[in-house]
């Protein structure tokens, strides 16, 4: 398990290096997509990126109490009752707090604000991980209606509702399959998955229709150019940006997106900066590095010493890279709008420290397949435990 | 098997299998965004490129004023100055991208400017309304050339109110410091900045306004951006236009044609002096005139600077020229008899002398003197028609002068086909046209020894870093009479001035050539219309010696005088008499002149008909403050000479003389004051 990676000692170095390459450009995109309406906002133009800064190295010490305390505490399910129960109130609370463009997303505390919906994602990933792993263990069947993975149904619904009133169809959508997604992979059976799938599309088709302006963004997703300078204006905005980057870009800083043409720019929308100024290449090198990524935490899910740890690391996979490509795709006009964060290149606090929280969690899982494997080396080496050893050797190569 | 994990639970190698086969789904959406990041920038990228170029960019051209015409000496004919014009986008009056969502929270543009905009332009609310709502138009001048505090106060609405669609043009408006002064020769500029005649129009290519443009990128606020990229446009310095003219004489020319228009009633004059050794036009007007700062209030055919463009025939002023080419051809000498009987047949035809009166026996000299018609025609009739017509071509007649004037004509010369009586006519100034020009340079020659010279009016053309980069030369086109031919004509016509026809031309002291000349006013539709005339003189001064040559002509003269000898001679003597003053050329005898002391005083008078008032001056009271004088009447250079002396400060506005100022005169001010003053 603590085996090399590429030029890497181990996947966990691998996960630091990649890390901080994607918050290396992260922090210089933030600041490029932001300075001027930072300027424009605040009167400081590094306003956005000292933010970033912070909420990283925030993130870091995040990422740090998570692993130490590690996955087998914090799937405790008192535990992640009492975190389902905090992150819904918080997502009643930003009801109490004024809407942004029409919608009631944060919590305004002085100096920063949190979106509790992005807390909500990880919860039902944690709870999703404990329970069914645990349900694995047993080799209870999971059902989306039946037993105890029902009641998880349930919680992931009323997360849905919450976020469905803030209004947050994306995110909503986002927690729903992240949710599905912990079900599939832990082993709903197949008939489910493709009835879940057609009513998800049902679903997804009928709350779309069924409002205006998301049936709207729906239209300009498929023909933005056809109302390029309202409805489809920001995807116009975000092409026209992607697009005059070009193979090598326009050159870091020198992108025009950024000056109040292309809305959201340093947020959900910071890719599209990306790609004007550093061009087919830099997308490229930004993908490979998720992709890269996303290689290491499989492994890691791949590897990990129990059912609970494996869960959880595929949810942080789906949340991490699942949401990355998301995004990529949102911004670049496959997708509609749907308000998912790039995370590490755009802008958003609490993005950034649910996301190392999940790395966090994730290490844990590493960290614990690291010390099972010790254990077994011991096990293997110790005379007494050799026959074991060896048994459970041939037991993996022949099983 | 279709529903394994129904009843049971899947294994945890299972489990594994369906979350790689989820990871390479995600990757392969993954490889799909990848593929259209790769359509949106390679293959699509140059025109989605472009498009965002188009939307964040725009061309701003600047406009440069129109280089300067000044006169020889340097003093302002013609300047520039940059203003600002209004126009409208009409289709962009709208607030767009303003809340999507919110409709009703959009201003009706177009009403709101209208009402912001019409008390500053004086233009009534519905007027600039309706200009604002044209439909589909993207282009629409509101006002032009704006005064600046005018155009600051639109600047500070369209900026504090966040109009779209309105927009400064920066436009180059020419001012004629001299207002009609000159007014055919400097010509005058169009919309657009065009020449439209004169200077203006020749040397419109080298005078116009640069026009430089760059691209400059906007953000969505219409902000410029990025403007540490974009040089502020280097003002593209246009160079100087010098030209020969003598703003003095101008001046003095200019009056005298304005007297003789309101003397005779007449229909048009024109008047040149000219430098007869290097070709130089000093002094040019012509009448009807204009105010070039007004064209519009101006008929057309004011436009026309006669003393290039009109044609006429010269009459007597023509016959020193074919005495010369009677002299070159050796046919006749100031002394060759010639017999006056009154009048002359040739073919069918009889021409009289103009007073129908016989000389009898009469030398060369008297023929000229007297303007003598049966001399000169016998004349003619012993240089043969060939040698009239290539004596006359010698002249340059039937061909322009070259002079560096738009709308110059050749005149009519004809070769061929010469009949007795034509070759008749020829020789007494008839049967020819010519322009008031040809007949100046020809009558030049005679001033000068014989030079035929090419005039000119452009003097140099001086860059802005003051290089000259044209200059007018002298330009001898050929010589083609002798010296000594032309010191004989010299005399015969000084003897014009002195005993014969040009009497009235005379200037006390000094020696003055010429020659009177009187011919009927060609009809355009051919023939000649009668009891109509052109009245016409040609001299020089000194006669033997000259500095100056004159030609003045007046068309159809009203009244009792028509004659040269009565309209035009004494016009001449006005001017050049003034000029001979001013310039400082000493008279050839002080016999019955005003003593020096009494010169110095005319001189002074003269001058000072030009220039205004003692200058004002600073007047320190005893408790230590200034009393400010009016400084009406002073241009820049004097007041800052004077508040300097009386530690002030100077705030000029504008440019010329100063036609108010702050604090009013009289006040009493500390040392280290500003004084504001306006000039104009």
């Amino acid at each position: 398990m603590d085996k090399s990676f590429w030029i890497f000692r181990n996947p966990k170095q691998a996960i630091f290096c990649i890390m901080a390459v994607l918050m290396v450009i992260g922090g210089i995109n933030v600041f490029s997509a932001s300075f001027i309406q930072a300027q424009d906002m605040y009167g400081n133009s590094y306003s956005f990126l000292i933010r970033y800064v912070i909420f990283t190295a925030l993130g870091f010490a995040v990422m740090h109490v998570m692993r130490r305390l590690g996955y087998k505490k914090l799937l405790q399910p008192e535990l992640l009752f009492g975190i389902y129960i905090t992150v819904a109130l918080m997502m009643m609370a930003v009801f109490v707090f004024p809407a942004v463009k029409g919608a009631h997303r944060w919590i305004f505390l002085p100096g920063l604000s949190i979106q509790p919906s992005e807390a909500a994602k990880l919860a039902i990933i944690m709870i999703c991980a404990s329970s069914l792993g645990e349900m694995l263990k047993r080799k209870e069947p999971v059902r989306l209606f039946k037993g105890r993975s029902s009641k998880i149904v349930i919680l992931t619904v009323i997360y849905f509702i919450l976020i469905y009133f803030e209004p947050d169809l994306g995110t909503g959508a986002i927690v729903m399959g992240l949710m599905l997604g912990m079900f599939i992979i832990a082993g709903l059976p197949k008939n489910e998955i493709v009835g879940m799938l057609g009513i998800a599309l049902v679903g997804a088709i009928g709350l779309t229709m069924g409002t205006a302006y998301r049936r709207e963004r729906v239209m300009v997703m498929l023909d933005p150019w056809r109302d390029p300078l309202d409805k489809g204006y920001q995807m116009v905005q975000a092409q026209m940006a992607i697009g005059s980057g070009g193979l090598f870009g326009t050159h870091w800083g020198q992108g025009t997106g950024k000056f109040f043409y292309l809305p959201e720019a340093h947020t959900d929308f910071a890719f599209a900066i990306f790609s004007q100024e550093n061009g087919f290449l830099g997308v490229l090198f930004v993908f490979v590095l998720f992709m890269l990524l996303g290689y290491i935490f499989a492994y890691i899910a791949l590897h990990a010493a129990d059912e609970q740890g494996f869960l959880l690391a595929s949810g942080v996979t789906f949340l991490i890279i699942g949401q990355a490509v998301a995004n990529m795709a949102m911004v670049g006009g496959l997708l509609p709008i749907i308000g998912v964060p790039l995370v590490f290149i755009s802008y958003g606090g609490s993005s950034m420290l649910i996301s190392m929280a999940a790395i966090g969690l994730l290490l844990s899982v590493y960290d614990e397949s690291v010390r099972q494997e010790k254990r077994k080396v011991i096990a293997q080496e110790a005379p007494e435990n050799r026959r074991e050893g060896l048994q459970f050797t041939s037991d993996r190569r022949w099983k | 098997m279709y529903n394994r994990f129904r009843n049971h639970g899947a294994s945890l190698k299972e489990c594994m299998t369906r979350y790689v086969w989820v990871c390479i789904l995600v990757l392969l959406f993954g490889g799909l965004t990848v593929g259209r990041y790769a359509w949106l920038q390679l293959v699509r990228g140059e025109e989605l490129r472009k498009r965002s170029y188009d939307m964040a960019t725009n061309k701003i051209v600047s406009q440069h004023p129109r280089g300067k015409i000044v006169d020889r000496d340097g003093a302002e004919l013609a300047v520039s100055i940059m203003t600002g014009s209004l126009y409208a986008d009409p289709e962009d009056m709208v607030d767009k991208l303003a809340t999507t969502k919110n409709l009703s929270n959009r201003r009706d543009v177009r009403k709101l400017a209208a009402q912001l905009l019409a008390p500053v332009l004086k233009i009534s609310e519905a007027k600039l309304l309706e200009k604002f709502s044209v439909p589909e138009s993207r282009f629409q001048w509101i006002k032009r050339s704006l005064e600046p505090k005018e155009e600051q106060a639109v600047r500070k609405i369209i900026r504090e109110n966040r109009l779209p669609g309105l927009h400064f043009e920066m436009e180059s408006k020419r001012y004629y410091t001299k207002k009609k002064m000159a007014a055919q020769v400097l010509g005058f500029v169009g919309i657009d900045d065009k020449g439209g005649a004169g200077i203006e129009l020749q040397l419109d290519k080298e005078l116009k306004g640069r026009k430089t443009s760059q691209l400059q990128t906007f953000n969505s606020r219409q902000d410029r951006i990025y403007d540490e990229f974009v040089k502020d446009p280097v003002e593209v310095k246009l160079p100087t236009v010098y030209l020969t003219l003598d703003s003095h004489m101008q001046y003095v020319v200019e009056a005298a044609v304005d007297n003789a228009m309101l003397e005779y009633n007449a229909a048009g004059a024109a008047a040149i002096i000219m430098d007869p050794y290097t070709g130089e036009i000093l002094a040019m007007a012509s009448r009807p005139t204009f105010d070039p700062n007004n064209i519009d209030d101006y008929s057309s055919e004011s436009w026309n600077n006669k003393g290039v463009s009109f044609i006429y025939e010269p009459g007597s002023v023509f016959k020193p020229i074919v005495g010369c080419i009677g002299m070159t051809n050796g046919v006749v000498g100031p002394n060759t008899g010639f017999y006056d009987s009154g009048h002359i047949t040739v073919a069918d035809r009889v021409f009289r002398n103009w007073d129908g009166e016989g000389l009898g026996n009469i030398s060369f000299t008297d023929v000229i003197k007297f303007s003598n018609n049966v001399g000169m025609i016998k004349l003619g009739q012993m240089i043969g028609k060939k040698s009239m017509v290539e004596g006359a071509k010698n002249f340059g007649f039937g061909n322009d002068t070259g002079v560096d004037l738009p709308g110059e004509e050749s005149g009519i010369l004809y070769a061929k086909d010469m009949w007795d009586p034509d070759l008749a006519s020829f020789s007494i100034g008839q049967g020819i046209a010519v322009t008031p020009l040809q007949e100046l340079r020809a009558i030049c020659a005679i001033a000068n020894g014989g030079e035929l010279v090419k005039p000119y009016m452009i003097k140099k053309i001086v860059d802005a870093d003051g290089n000259v980069i044209r200059e007018g030369k002298k330009e001898v086109v050929r010589n083609v009479i002798t010296e000594n031919v032309s010191s004989q004509m010299r005399m015969m016509m000084e003897k014009v001035v002195s005993e014969g026809g040009g009497k009235k031309a005379a200037i006390k002291g000094y020696r003055i050539a010429g020659k009177t000349g009187t011919a009927e006013k060609l009809d355009p539709n051919g023939g000649y219309t009668p009891g109509k005339y052109i009245a016409s003189f040609v001299g020089f001064v000194p006669a033997d010696k000259p500095k100056y040559a004159m030609l003045v002509m007046v068309d159809t003269p009203k009244g009792s005088l028509f004659y040269g000898s009565q309209v035009s001679a004494p016009i001449f003597r006005d001017v050049l008499q003034q000029i001979l003053v001013l310039k400082g050329i000493q008279p050839s005898s002080r016999e019955g002149l005003p003593s020096l002391e009494e010169m110095d005083k005319l001189s002074a008078k003269l001058r000072s008909k030009q220039k205004v008032k003692p200058l004002p001056k600073l007047e320190t009271l005893a408790n230590g403050k200034i009393k400010l004088p009016a400084f009406k009447g002073v241009d820049i250079r004097k007041a800052t000479e004077i508040l300097e002396a009386g530690k002030l400060r100077l705030r000029p506005y504008g440019e010329g003389e100063a036609y108010q100022q702050k604090p009013l005169p009289g006040t009493e001010v500390d040392p280290n004051t500003t004084v504001e003053i306006w000039f104009n």
